[in-house]
C-alpha cells in the first residue's frame, strides 16, 4: 500500500518536473518573439494529430528503443556504454554489406535473417573491442566507447565513399538501395515491423533482468562488482558478455535502419540516435520498459523539432534545449528518488 | 631548550565529544609543553584521532575547553596554524597529481606564496637536511611511496606558519622499521629545537624510548599517565591499553563435543602476504586449520588480517607460498572453486565487499549463502526466503525483515545478515573478521554461541577479532601477528591477554 502511494507521488513528481522544463522552454521561446503555446500546439497536432505523424514518430523512436535498451543492459553490468552509436553505425555497414553483396540472389527472409545476425555481429564486434579494453586492459570504457564512435563513424564514410557506393549515384556518398525483397514487411506506410522488435526486445530484456538468475548476477556486478566478486562470480566474463548482448542490440537497430527505414547506408545514417538511445537509457534509470516511454518521448521531441523550425523559423535544434531541459527535470526528480529510499 | 612546567602551550580541562549517542572523548585534562615528546598510546577506537583533531580544530568539543597560552581559543584549523599547532594526518592531505613542492606551495599561507620560488625550494631544502628528511621537491607526489609522501607532508606543515605543536597521527604505520627508527630520531632532533610533539600510536614498544611523557587512552578517556624521568612501568601501560581489568568470560569449553577427526582442511605454508601497496605484511606465514576447530587471530588492526583473510578467500593471489585446501592444492585457484570447496567469508567491511546497492536482505542470501535452486532459468526465491524463515541462525542473530534493503541498514545489523549468511551455507571452513563489531552484548553472546555450533558441527573458524577476551574464550588456539610473522598456535587455556598483547604490541625478537 505504501508502496502505490510512493510510486504515485513518484509519477507526479515526474509530471511536475517536466512541466516545470516545458515552462522554461516556454519562457525561451518568448524571449525569441515566439508564441509558446501556439508552438507547443502545433508540435503536438503536426506529430501525433495524423497517422502520418505518429507514423514518424514511431519510426524515430525505434531506434532509439533498441540502443537504450543495449544501454541499460550495460549499465546493469556497470558499465557505462556510450558507443551505442558506433555499434549501430558497423551494425549498419556490415547489414548492407550483406545486402549489397550476399543476399541479393538469396530468398527475402533468409537474405533479411542473414542481414539480422550481421548487424548483430558488426555491433558486437564493435563493443567487444571496448568490451576487451575494459576487461583485459583496465580501460574506462565510457571514453573507448567514444572514441570509437568517431571511428566507426569514418569506417562507415570510407565504404560508403569507396567500394560500397552506388554506381548511379553520381558521386553521392551512398550505397546501392537493397533489393525490396530484404525490406523489412511494413505495418504502414513508411512504417517497418522494425517499432514490434523493439519493444519486444525490450520487454525479454527486462524480464530476463528482473527473473532470470542471469539477471540477477547482472544487477549484482553493476551494484557493487566486488560484492559479485566475493560472491565468485567472475565479473569480467559477465561484463565481457554485457557489452557482446548490448553491441549485438545496437547492431540490430543499424540494421533495421537499413532494412526498415532508409534502404540504403549513407554517411548520415543513424547519426545521434545511439546518443539518443543513450539519454533515453539513463532517462529511464536504465530500465528497459521505461526506455519504451522515454525513447517515444525523444522521438517525438525530433519529429516535432522540425515543425518548430517551419512554424517559428526557429532552428529545429532548437528542440535538443528542450531535450536537455526534459534530461535535467528527470534527473532532478531522480535526486529526489534516492532521498526517499 | 628547557621544558618550562609550569606554562603549557596547549591545556584542556575536561575535554568531552559526543558524536550522536556515542562519548568518543571525555575528562581530557591534557597538557602540552614545549621541548617534550608526549605519546598517546592506545587501541584502536580508543579515542586518539579524535583527541588530536580536537586539539587542531578538525571536531569542536562538546563541553570543555582548550587553552592555549593560558587562554581560551575556539579551535579551527585556521587559528591552529596561526597559533603554530601543526597536525599530520594519517591519510595525507597532499595531492597525488603535483609535486612536493606544489603541494607545498599550496598550503602556505599567503604572504608567503608570492616569495620567489627559489627561496621556497631553498627553504625546503634546508629544513630537509635539518632533520634529515630527505625529499625531491620535484618528484610528482603520485610517484612516492608512503614514506615520502609523509616526509613532503611534514615539510608543509612545518612551513605552514611558525610552529610550536607537532600532532603525528599513527606516524609510523606506513614506515617501514627503518624508516620508522630515522623518523623517531628526527622527532628527538624537532624536540630539542624546542618543538611539542603529540604522537599517536598503537605501537608503544616504538615509542617507549622517545618518549617524554606516555599518556593511555582507554575508551576515550585518560587512565595512565607516566613520566620517563619517574620511568615507565610497560606490563602497566599494556595491561592499561588493553583494559587488563580480569572480566569473567564464558567458557565455550564444555560445550565443545569433542571432534574426532583430526581432519586438516586448509594448510598455508610459507604464505607471503602483501597489502595494496605491496608493501610485505606477514613474511613466511604457516597456517593450518583443522576440522572442529575455531582458531582466533589476534593482532594490532592493519597488520596483515585482511589480507591474509582476503587471500585464503582468493581476492587477492598468493604471490609466494603454498595453499592446500581439503588436500587439493588451490593456490593459485578462484574464489568460485574455493566457494565450492565450501568456504565462506565474513568480510570486515561488508559494504565494501558485500552489500549491493538497492538489493533486498534476502537477494544478498543468493550470494555464497544457502545452496539456491532454480526455477526455470530463475532464481527460486520462494524456496531461499523459506529457507530463511525457518533458519536458525537468521532468528537467534537477529537479522531484519528480509525485504528491506540491505544498504539502508546499520553495520551492526549489515553484520548480522552477514554472518548469518555465512552460517547458513553450513561452510566446510568459515573466515570471519570482526562478526561482533558493533553488536549489543545479547547478540555478541549469540554471534559466540553460533560460532561454537558451527564448529561442533566440524566447520573450521579462523576469527579475527580486536578484542582479546573474545578470542580467549571462544577460541580452541590463538595464532597471533607479531611483527611480519605468524605465530605458533597457542593455548588460550594457558595463555594470558597480557601474554598476547606482548606479542601483539612487541613482536621484539623480529622487529631488530
Amino acid at each position: 500500500m505504501k508502496d502505490k502511494t510512493e510510486s504515485i507521488k513518484q509519477a507526479l513528481l515526474t509530471v511536475l518536473a517536466l512541466a516545470v522544463m516545458v515552462v522554461i522552454f516556454g519562457v525561451f521561446l518568448m524571449t525569441q518573439g515566439v508564441n509558446p503555446i501556439q508552438i507547443y500546439g502545433d508540435m503536438i497536432v503536426s506529430t501525433l494529430g495524423n497517422s502520418y505523424g505518429i507514423g514518424q514518430v514511431v519510426v524515430k523512436s525505434s531506434p532509439f528503443i533498441m540502443v537504450a535498451v543495449a544501454t541499460a543492459i550495460s549499465a546493469k553490468a556497470g558499465l557505462v556504454n556510450v558507443g551505442g552509436e558506433g555499434q549501430l553505425a558497423i551494425g549498419a555497414l556490415l547489414a548492407t554489406f550483406v545486402a549489397v553483396f550476399v543476399a541479393k540472389s538469396m530468398p527475402g527472409p533468409v537474405g533479411i535473417l542473414l542481414m539480422l545476425v550481421a548487424g548483430a555481429l558488426g555491433g558486437a564486434v564493435w563493443s567487444g573491442l571496448a568490451g576487451l579494453m575494459k576487461v583485459k586492459a583496465g580501460m574506462n570504457e565510457t571514453l573507448t566507447t567514444v572514441i570509437m564512435n568517431y571511428i566507426a563513424y569514418d569506417i562507415v564514410s570510407f565504404f560508403v565513399y569507396g567500394i560500397l557506393k552506388d554506381p548511379e549515384s553520381f558521386s553521392w556518398p551512398m550505397s546501392p538501395e537493397i533489393a525490396d525483397k530484404l525490406r523489412l514487411p511494413e505495418i504502414y506506410v513508411g512504417v517497418s515491423i522494425g517499432i514490434f522488435g523493439a519493444v519486444a526486445v525490450a520487454i525479454v530484456t527486462w524480464l530476463v533482468l528482473k527473473k532470470s538468475a542471469c539477471g540477477f548476477r547482472l544487477r549484482v556486478i553493476g551494484g557493487n562488482a566486488e560484492a559479485a566478486k566475493h560472491a565468485g562470480f567472475s565479473v569480467a566474463k559477465i561484463q565481457m558478455a554485457a557489452m557482446l548482448i548490448s553491441g549485438a542490440i545496437s547492431g540490430i537497430a543499424g540494421m533495421v535502419e537499413i532494412a526498415g527505414v532508409e534502404g540504403r547506408l549513407r554517411t548520415t545514417t543513424g547519426v545521434n540516435y545511439g546518443y539518443y538511445g543513450f539519454l533515453a537509457a539513463w532517462m529511464a534509470w536504465n530500465n528497459p520498459l521505461a526506455a519504451i516511454i522515454t525513447s517515444v518521448v525523444i522521438g517525438f521531441l525530433c519529429v516535432a523539432g522540425n515543425v518548430l523550425e517551419q512554424s517559428s523559423g526557429l532552428p529545429s535544434s532548437g528542440t535538443k534545449i528542450l531535450m536537455a531541459l526534459v534530461l535535467l527535470g528527470i534527473l532532478w526528480k531522480g535526486k529526489g528518488r534516492k532521498k526517499c529510499s | 631548550m628547557k621544558i618550562n612546567k609550569f606554562n603549557p602551550i596547549i591545556k584542556t580541562n575536561q575535554l568531552k565529544i559526543r558524536f550522536g549517542d556515542f562519548v568518543a572523548n571525555q575528562n581530557i585534562n591534557l597538557s602540552v609543553y614545549a621541548g617534550q615528546i608526549q605519546s598517546i598510546v592506545g587501541e584502536n577506537g580508543a579515542g586518539k584521532s579524535t583527541l588530536m583533531k580536537m586539539l587542531y580544530g578538525t571536531y569542536k568539543p562538546t563541553s570543555g575547553e582548550i587553552l592555549v597560552d593560558r587562554e581560551r581559543v575556539h579551535m579551527t584549523p585556521q587559528i591552529a596554524m596561526r597559533l603554530g599547532i601543526g597536525m599530520v594526518f594519517q591519510d595525507f592531505r597532499i595531492i597525488p597529481a603535483f609535486t612536493a613542492f606544489e603541494n607545498i606551495m599550496m598550503a602556505l599561507p599567503k604572504e608567503k606564496r608570492k616569495r620567489p620560488k627559489e627561496e621556497i625550494k631553498k627553504e625546503i631544502c634546508e629544513i630537509s637536511q635539518k632533520y634529515k628528511i630527505p625529499v625531491d621537491p620535484d618528484m610528482l607526489v603520485g610517484q612516492m611511496d608512503l614514506g615520502q609522501r609523509q616526509r613532503v607532508e611534514i615539510i608543509k606543515v612545518l612551513m605552514m606558519g611558525k610552529m610550536r605543536v607537532l600532532i603525528f597521527d599513527e606516524p609510523t604505520s606506513v614506515l617501514t622499521q627503518q624508516e620508522a627508527q630515522e623518523f623517531i630520531k628526527m622527532l628527538q632532533s624537532m624536540r630539542d629545537d624546542g618543538y611539542a610533539i603529540l604522537l599517536i600510536t598503537h605501537k608503544l614498544h616504538e615509542v617507549m624510548a622517545c618518549s617524554d611523557v606516555i599518556t593511555v587512552l582507554r575508551h576515550g578517556e585518560i587512565v595512565e599517565k607516566e613520566e620517563k624521568e619517574n620511568g615507565y612501568d610497560q606490563e602497566r601501560l599494556i595491561s592499561k591499553m588493553m583494559g587488563g581489568e580480569v572480566t569473567i568470560h564464558t567458557d565455550y569449553e564444555d560445550q565443545k563435543k569433542v571432534f574426532e577427526k583430526e581432519e586438516v582442511l586448509l594448510e598455508g605454508k610459507d604464505m607471503s602476504i602483501y597489502n595494496a601497496q605491496h608493501r610485505e605484511l606477514i613474511r613466511h606465514g604457516n597456517l593450518t586449520m583443522k576440522a572442529g576447530e575455531i582458531i582466533g587471530l589476534a593482532g594490532i588492526s592493519g597488520r596483515g588480517q585482511r589480507e591474509l583473510l582476503e587471500t585464503l578467500f582468493g581476492v587477492n593471489v598468493l604471490k609466494m607460498g603454498q595453499l592446500t585446501i581439503d588436500g587439493k592444492d588451490m593456490t593459485k585457484s578462484s574464489i568460485r572453486d574455493r566457494i565450492e570447496a565450501g568456504m565462506a567469508l565474513v568480510s570486515e567491511d561488508p559494504k565494501r565487499d558485500n552489500v549491493v546497492a538497492g538489493m533486498k536482505i534476502y537477494e544478498h542470501f543468493a550470494l555464497n549463502g544457502p545452496e539456491i535452486s532454480y526455477k526455470k532459468v530463475g532464481i527460486n526465491w520462494k524456496d531461499l526466503t523459506d529457507k530463511m524463515d525457518t533458519s536458525k541462525a537468521v532468528k537467534e542473530l537477529g537479522v531484519p525483515e528480509k525485504t528491506r534493503e540491505l544498504a539502508t541498514l546499520s553495520g551492526g545489523n549489515i553484520q548480522r545478515c552477514m554472518l548469518a549468511r555465512a552460517v547458513m551455507k553450513q561452510p566446510k571452513i568459515l573466515l570471519a573478521s570482526y562478526p561482533s563489531r558493533g553488536l549489543d552484548v545479547g547478540t555478541v553472546e549469540m554471534v559466540h554461541q553460533t560460532l561454537v555450533e558451527l564448529r561442533n558441527q566440524g566447520c573450521s573458524i579462523l576469527l579475527v577479532s580486536e578484542d582479546l577476551e573474545e578470542l580467549l574464550s571462544v577460541s580452541d588456539s590463538i595464532v597471533v601477528i607479531s611483527g611480519d610473522t605468524l605465530t605458533e598456535k597457542l593455548d588460550p587455556k594457558t595463555t594470558s591477554a597480557l601474554e598476547i598483547g606482548d606479542l601483539m604490541i612487541g613482536g621484539k625478537e623480529h622487529e631488530r
